[in-house]
């Protein structure tokens, strides 16, 4: 027996050597890989803590758009099916679930499939984006039956509504649903995205920073743990007014029904400041959810579009035609040709012009937009008719050089600045590229192009006395408890023209209206002054057009600019006419001007 | 006289095995580091108290010493008149808890039985030492007739009563009861027939097991498919021999105690990382305290500490085979094979499951994991080791040199 006994020892022994040996392979195999996997599921307990974007407003407080919390439902299936003793199995199980369906009405089979399908897990995001009011309903629920006695037996309740709990998140929501959608954007999933208009380009403004909470145990082994609290974003006072953008997208939804047009841009500014009032185009989308087109388009039309395809149709929704879109201004420019050839003294505020229907330079005849001629006019008078033949005397009287410095001058061909993103700069000519030909289209506002911002810039600066501000469309940054983190004063970046200037270019656009091209534009009691605009695009065969009309009010002090632009509006052959811009502009300066509190500067009709 | 008197009293102490004592006590102090090391982070968490099982389990050794202490100075004659109240006891228990409220269910396995509201113990224990005890008693009592398949049918019979109840919630257990008998048999089995099934069982366990552990996963997972189709083997069956070939195959679920046990042991390398410096310990390994200590030790001490380990082991099993050796009587020595094989068992399976060589179930290491029942239970058997040691043949025949 001992010799059995000494045997079995030592296959013992050998068993365990060769264990030893396993384990030595083991860890010259795997050491270093199970080191990395030990190091990566390392790190402390932590869990975020989402921050509120900042609320965006109007000039006068009025909230455009704000993250409100919601509640996320998680249930946790381990916890809910606890089973402690094998003889009452899962005992917190029915309780909970009735939980659930009598609070929130959910069904009852799916919930129960939910269990089944992952008892192990402890995360399992049921229903999403709850409101406060029904999170707190189910708590009330649950903690009156967790403490409720049975009736029976006057004990406690064995079993518990358990396992379900609620995370928090920030919904953005705009209250106005498509009311100012091209200058607000929109912000995603993630709060710390924006995109398109102010969401976008003072993302980083609105964005706060997500706060944390770490647990860990500490060297005296307590478990501690440290909250981070999440900081809230900005809030951003926009420029706008709320009255005044309802004003302008209710006309332009007006103007809709009636018209044909590609696209449709309306721009209200302080001139005085550079400040934005409102700012819409025809493209209205509801930031709630920019992803829905089904009021435009069928999900499978949508659905049979390549990414590119869609892409494409997105950003043409999105965009902002007042900002990132450049087209041919037109006749409007006049005002500018005129102020930059006073300036230059080429021209006083007397001299007189002929029009006889058109100009030969370099061999290209260009014609008058009146193909018979206007005859005899006064500079006031070349405005009022709008005639291209004065305007091309004029820009003879100039040359390539003083052109583009002026455009320059006026913020033409290079962003204005205004605070939104993805601004376009138009394009103008060079000086080796521009010839004589383009010199004289240019004085009317043909070959070149614009933004309807830089357009209306430009206007302000001539409507101020020559001071050029940049567009705005921001004036305060606020912190979460209503402090001013930064006040966006109007930027004076350069002085344009003479006030003497300004004066009679004023005078000549409420000529304009009074007995000119305009006369549509006229309101009851209020001096009004105005250049409508009528461009061919380019190519010149396909015979589009973009008319427009920069209007404003009172004369001897504008504090309003409404400008319009109608692209692509329809019309019969050659015969266009700025007509309905006009009127789109004058119905929405007869809205706005009440809001503003504007006074009646005449007795005129 | 009076020097006769203090002769006796040195002979009666030479006749204990102070070595096995010591090396005893040595693995429950080492066990007791391990435990505070390896359970203070979730003894934290879990109580806020993260002595709460160092100082648990040092209550228990001490009494458990006490105990041992008690056992072996009671001459292993005397275990003889409890063989049968023993073995009542054990099965008496299994069925207690396997088929009344008494049983606690944890994890979805009946392995403790209630005695008062705050004291329950694992039956399973009680059932081994019962096993040894008899075993050995039948043996003792039928020493000529042993190669008689007779008896070796009746022993693992009656074996098999409270093993299989044994098996049904704690394969390991189970498993460790069912072979302690055969291998005390097997040490006074003479007969060629047993011994060559024996060897072909074994050789047989360990060619599927080396097949299983070897063969490529989707090797195995095709042969699965095939098997689940015949119905032999159930689809959660086949699970767990995918999981014990591979333990990645489930590394999130039933893999996840096995892999995280892996990387401990892989990342604590020849070295280990120093005693306390163990990440694993952090609610990454579960059981650490207990099942998986041996991981804990590896990452801490490394290949070196494990070594150490094992060594000691192996002196205590070789004190332990010098006694059964040693003793006069054949109930002595089957004692002693007995405790023997169930530490031997216990060792090599705790870190084989460890290491991922056998699937994954509880088998705690003796003296070094947590455990109340299991502490006070092994304790008693080197008890019985002792008191067997102490009846040495050597010793009287000094005492019949003197007298003559």
């Amino acid at each position: 027996m001992r010799r059995k006994l000494a045997f079995t020892y030592i296959v013992v022994a050998a068993v365990l050597f060769a264990l030893v040996v396993y384990l030595l392979v083991l860890m010259r195999n795997n050491g270093e890989e199970y080191q990395l996997k030990i190091l990566s599921q390392q790190g402390y307990d932590s869990s975020v803590l989402a921050f509120r974007r900042g609320n965006i407003t109007d000039r006068n407080g009025t909230v455009l758009a704000y993250s409100e919390e919601v509640y996320n439902l998680i249930l946790d299936p381990s916890v809910i099916l606890y089973t402690s003793n094998a003889k009452n199995p899962e005992p917190n199980r029915q309780a909970t679930v009735d939980a659930l369906v009598n609070v929130f009405g959910y069904d009852r089979a799916e919930i129960n499939a939910l269990l089944d399908e992952k008892p192990k897990s402890s995360y399992v995001r049921f229903a999403k984006q709850l409101s406060a009011e029904e999170v707190n309903r189910f708590t009330e629920y649950q903690t009156e039956y967790n403490t409720a006695k049975d009736e029976k037996k006057k004990k406690l309740h064995k079993d518990k509504v358990t396992g379900v709990w609620f995370e928090t998140e920030y919904q953005r929501s705009y209250p106005y649903n498509t009311l100012a959608c091209n200058i607000l954007g929109f912000s995603g999933a993630e709060s710390s995205e924006g995109h398109w208009g102010i969401e976008e380009y003072y993302n980083d403004s609105l964005s706060g920073i997500n706060g944390r909470v770490y647990s860990y145990i500490n060297a005296e082994g307590d478990y501690e743990s440290v909250t981070e609290a999440a900081v809230s974003g900005y809030t951003i006072v926009s420029t706008i007014d709320y009255n005044v953008q309802k004003a302008i997208e209710e006309t332009i939804a007006l103007y809709k029904e009636e018209h044909e047009y590609k696209n449709i841009g309306v721009l209200v500014m302080d001139p005085t400041s550079g400040e934005i009032l409102g700012l819409a185009t025809d493209k209205v989308y509801d930031p709630n959810k920019p992803m829905d087109f089904s009021y435009m388009i069928s999900d499978e039309e949508l659905e049979a579009m390549t990414d590119e395809e869609k892409s494409a149709f997105q950003n043409a929704v999105w965009r902002n035609f007042a900002v990132n879109d450049a087209y041919t201004p037109g006749s409007v420019s006049k005002e500018l040709t005129v102020a930059m050839a006073l300036e230059e003294n080429v021209i006083d505020t007397d001299t007189m012009f002929i029009c006889d229907g058109g100009e030969t330079v370099q061999g290209t005849t260009i014609h008058c937009n009146r193909v018979s001629g206007h005859g005899t006019l006064s500079l006031t008078e070349s405005l009022m008719m709008s005639c291209n033949d004065a305007m091309m005397n004029i820009a003879s009287r100039l040359n390539v050089h003083t052109m583009l410095k002026w455009q320059r001058q006026f913020g033409l061909g290079s962003r204005t600045g205004v605070d939104l993103p993805g601004e376009a700069t138009g394009i103008l000519f060079n000086e080796s590229n521009m010839s004589l030909v383009d010199l004289a289209t240019c004085s009317f506002g043909q070959g070149y192009s614009s933004t309807m911002i830089q357009m209306a810039a430009a206007y302000c600066s001539i409507l101020n006395g020559g001071y050029y501000y940049t567009p705005r469309i921001v004036r305060q940054v606020l912190d979460e408890n209503g402090g001013v983190v930064k006040n966006l004063r109007p930027e004076l970046v350069r002085t344009t023209v003479s006030e003497s200037t300004c004066e009679f270019l004023k005078e000549a656009a409420f000529e304009t209206v009074n007995g000119g091209t305009a006369a549509a534009a006229a309101l009851a009691g209020h001096t009004v002054g105005g250049k409508t605009g009528t461009a061919q695009k380019y190519p010149i065969e396909e015979h589009n057009y973009v008319i427009s009309f920069m209007g404003f009010t009172p004369v001897a002090n504008p504090k309003l600019l409404v400008y319009a632009v109608v692209d692509e509006p329809e019309h019969e052959g050659t015969n266009v006419s700025a007509r309905s811009a006009v009127e789109l502009e004058r119905d929405i300066m007869a809205k706005i001007i009440p809001y503003l509190g504007i006074p009646k500067d005449t007795e005129t009709e | 006289m009076k020097k006769r008197r203090s002769e006796n009293g040195i002979r009666w102490l030479s006749g204990y095995d102070f070595s096995l004592l010591f090396v005893v006590l040595f693995l429950c102090v080492f066990g007791l580091i391990m435990i505070y090391s390896a359970s203070y982070y979730t003894a934290e968490l879990k109580l806020r108290n993260g002595m709460y099982y160092f100082r648990h389990q040092l209550m228990l050794y001490g009494i458990s010493l006490v105990v041992a202490i008690v056992v072996s100075l009671i001459p292993h004659k005397f275990f003889a008149w409890f063989v049968w109240l023993g073995y009542a006891a054990a099965v008496v228990c299994m069925i207690l808890t396997n088929f009344t409220s008494l049983g606690i269910n944890t994890n979805g396995q009946t392995r403790w039985m209630r005695v008062t509201k705050s004291i329950s113990f694992q039956p399973a224990e009680l059932v081994k030492i019962a096993v040894i005890l008899m075993t050995a008693y039948l043996i003792h009592q039928n020493a000529k007739e042993i190669n008689r398949t007779k008896w070796l049918i009746l022993i693992m019979g009656l074996c098999a009563v409270p093993g299989f109840l044994v098996l049904k919630n704690n394969l390991s257990s189970g498993v460790i009861i069912l072979a302690i008998p055969v291998a005390m048999i097997m040490m006074v089995s003479d007969k060629k027939i047993r011994w060559i099934v024996f060897w072909i069982g074994l050789g047989l366990a360990l060619a599927l097991m080396i097949t299983i552990k070897l063969l490529p996963l989707d090797t195995l997972i095709g042969i699965g498919e095939k098997i689940e189709e015949t119905g032999l083997l159930k689809a959660y069956q086949l699970k767990r021999i995918y999981i014990w070939n591979n333990p990645m195959y489930d590394a999130q679920g039933d893999g996840y105690q096995v892999v995280q046990g892996l990387y401990a042991i892989g990342s604590g390398g020849v070295f280990g990382k120093g005693l306390g410096a163990s990440t694993q310990k952090l609610g990454f390994v579960p059981e650490s305290s207990n099942d998986m200590i041996f991981a804990i030790l590896c990452e801490e001490l490394g290949l070196f500490g494990a070594i150490a380990l094992i060594v000691l082991y192996l002196f205590m099993l070789y004190r332990m085979m010098l006694i059964a050796g040693r003793s006069r009587d054949l109930f002595g020595s089957m004692l002693v094979i007995g405790v023997m094989a169930h530490f031997a068992l216990q060792v090599i399976l705790h870190i084989g499951v460890v290491s991922g060589v056998f699937p994954n179930t509880g088998v705690t290491l003796p003296f070094v994991s947590y455990g109340g029942t299991a502490s006070l239970f092994y304790m008693g058997e080197i008890g019985i080791v002792l008191s067997v040691g102490r009846d040495n043949p050597e010793l009287e025949l000094v005492e019949e040199k003197d007298e003559s």
